[in-house]
C-alpha cells in the first residue's frame, strides 16, 4: 500500500533520464557534423599555404639567380670558383625559403585542427543543458560549413636577402670586376699603358692583328 | 471477555501492521541507496576509464609516436615545396667545367638534406603539443559530462528517500487505527464488564451509582443524563 507517498522522485527521475537522452543525440548530431575533418582535409591548409607561398619562392629565386649569372658574366668569372661558391650559396638560401614554407603549412594545419578542437569542445558543453539535440547538430553544421583555412595569408619575405647581401653586393665582385675591367680595356685599347701588350690569345689573332 | 480478546487481537494486529509498514519503508529507502549507489559506481567506472585512456596517450611512447608522426608530416611538405628542375636549370655556358663546382653543389645538397631533417624533427614536437592538448580537451569533456549526470542523479537520491519513507503511510495509518481501536474496544470492554464490578466490590459500585443518581458523576444510563450538572445535588 503506498497511499500518499510522493511522486517527485519519479518526475525528476524521468526528467533526468530524457535530459541523458537529449544528451547523448546533440553528442550523436555533433560528431556526425563534424566528421569531414579528416588529416585529409586539414593537410589541405597546409596545401593552400605552399600554392600560395611557392610561386613566390620561385619568382624570388628566378630573379636572384638571373641577377647572379649577369653579374657573374658582366665580370668575366662565370667559370670561376667563385661563381660555384655563389650558386652553391644560392641553393642554400632557396632550400631554406622551402623550408620556412614548409612551416608554414604545417603550422596552418595544426591550427585549423586545434581551431575544430576547440569548436568542437564548445558545442559540447552546450550539449550538456540543451532541450533540442536537432537545434544542436544545425549549429555545429553550421560552424563546421565556415571552418575553413583563412582566406588571406601573410605576405612572405625576402627569401633570398642574405644571399643578396652577401654575392650580389660583395666586394668581391667589385675586385674581380676592376681587374676584368682593367685588362678588357687594355686589349680593347692598348696604347693606354704606352707599350705594346701582348693577348693570351695572341697566336690566335688575325693576321692583320700580329704586331 | 469477548472486548478484551478482540481489542488484544486488534492492537496485535495494529501493531504489526505499523512495524511491516516500517520495514517495507526501510526496505524501500535502502533500495533507492543501492540503485544511487549501483548507478555512482557505473559513472566512477566511466570517469576512470577516460582518465586511463587519456594516460595512455601520455607516455612516452606515445609521445615519441606523436613527435614521428609531426615530422613525417613536416618532412611531407618541405618536399612537396621543391622547386620544378626547370626553375633551377642554370644557361648552358654557365655549366661549370672545372672539377670544383661538382663538388660544391654536392657538398651544398648534403647540407641541405641534413637541415631538412633537423628541421622536421623540431617541427615533430609541435605536433606533439596539439594532441595533448586536443586529447586533454577531450578527456575533460568526457569527464564532465559524467560528472554532471552523476551530481544530477545524486540531488535526485534526497527526493527518493523522502518518497521511500512515505510509501507504506496507508499500511501505517491502518495499524494505527487498529491499536487505538482495539484500545478503545478494550476500554470499553473493561469498564462494562461485570467481572470489574466483582473486583471493586458491589459496594463501590452501589456509590458510584448513587453518586451518579445525584448527578455528581453521569452514568451512561442515556444521553438525557448528560444535561444533569455534574455539581447539582438532590436533583431527585
Amino acid at each position: 500500500m503506498s497511499c500518499g507517498s510522493s511522486n517527485a522522485a519519479n518526475a525528476l527521475a524521468g526528467q533526468q533520464q530524457q535530459q541523458q537522452q537529449w544528451t547523448d543525440r546533440a553528442i550523436e548530431n555533433i560528431n556526425n557534423a563534424f566528421a569531414g575533418f579528416t588529416p585529409q582535409f586539414y593537410q589541405g591548409a597546409g596545401r593552400a599555404y605552399q600554392n600560395y607561398a611557392l610561386p613566390q619562392l620561385q619568382q624570388q629565386f628566378a630573379m636572384n639567380q638571373n641577377q647572379l649569372n649577369s653579374n657573374l658574366a658582366n665580370q668575366g668569372i662565370l667559370n670561376s670558383s667563385y661563381a660555384q661558391q655563389a650558386r652553391a650559396g644560392l641553393s642554400g638560401a632557396l632550400n631554406q625559403g622551402q623550408q620556412q614554407i614548409a612551416g608554414q603549412a604545417l603550422q596552418q594545419q595544426q591550427q585549423l585542427q586545434q581551431q575544430v578542437g576547440q569548436e568542437k569542445n564548445q558545442l559540447y558543453s552546450q550539449a550538456q543543458t540543451t532541450n533540442n539535440p536537432s537545434q544542436i547538430g544545425q549549429q555545429a553544421l553550421g560552424i563546421a560549413a565556415n571552418t575553413t583555412a583563412p582566406s588571406t595569408f601573410a605576405p612572405i619575405g625576402n627569401f633570398f636577402n642574405q644571399f643578396g647581401q652577401q654575392y650580389l653586393a660583395g666586394q668581391n665582385a667589385n675586385t674581380y670586376n676592376n681587374f676584368a675591367n682593367q685588362y678588357l680595356n687594355t686589349l680593347s685599347n692598348p696604347s693606354l699603358f704606352g707599350q705594346q701588350m701582348y693577348s693570351p690569345f695572341y697566336s690566335q689573332l688575325p693576321s692583320n692583328q700580329l704586331q | 471477555m469477548a472486548c478484551g480478546t478482540i481489542a488484544l487481537l486488534g492492537s496485535l494486529a495494529g501493531t504489526g501492521a505499523s512495524l511491516g509498514a516500517s520495514a517495507l519503508e526501510n526496505n524501500a529507502m535502502n533500495k533507492a541507496t543501492n540503485q544511487e549507489l549501483v548507478r555512482n559506481q557505473g559513472f566512477v567506472n566511466q570517469a576512470r576509464n577516460t582518465f586511463n585512456t587519456s594516460q595512455q596517450l601520455s607516455t612516452p611512447q606515445a609521445a615519441q609516436n606523436q613527435i614521428n608522426q609531426g615530422k613525417q608530416q613536416s618532412l611531407g611538405y618541405i618536399n612537396s615545396s621543391a622547386l620544378p628542375s626547370a626553375t633551377l636549370s642554370m644557361p648552358q655556358n654557365a655549366i661549370p667545367q672545372n672539377a670544383g663546382g661538382n663538388a660544391l653543389q654536392s657538398g651544398q645538397n648534403a647540407r641541405n638534406q641534413l637541415s631538412n631533417q633537423a628541421s622536421a624533427g623540431l617541427q615533430g614536437y609541435s605536433n606533439f603539443g596539439l594532441q595533448q592538448y586536443l586529447k586533454d580537451l577531450q578527456a575533460n569533456s568526457n569527464l564532465g559530462l559524467i560528472g554532471n549526470e552523476a551530481n544530477a542523479w545524486k540531488n535526485i537520491l534526497p527526493y527518493q528517500l523522502q518518497a521511500a519513507s512515505q510509501s507504506q503511510t496507508g499500511l501505517s495509518t491502518l495499524g494505527s487505527l487498529l491499536s487505538t481501536g482495539s484500545n478503545l474496544a478494550g476500554l470499553y470492554g473493561l469498564t462494562s464488564s461485570p467481572s470489574l464490578g466483582n473486583m471493586l466490590g458491589n459496594s463501590r459500585l452501589n456509590q458510584l451509582g448513587s453518586l451518579g443518581q445525584q448527578g455528581l458523576f453521569p452514568m451512561s444510563t442515556g444521553m438525557s443524563d448528560w444535561n444533569i450538572s455534574p455539581f447539582a445535588t438532590n436533583l431527585g
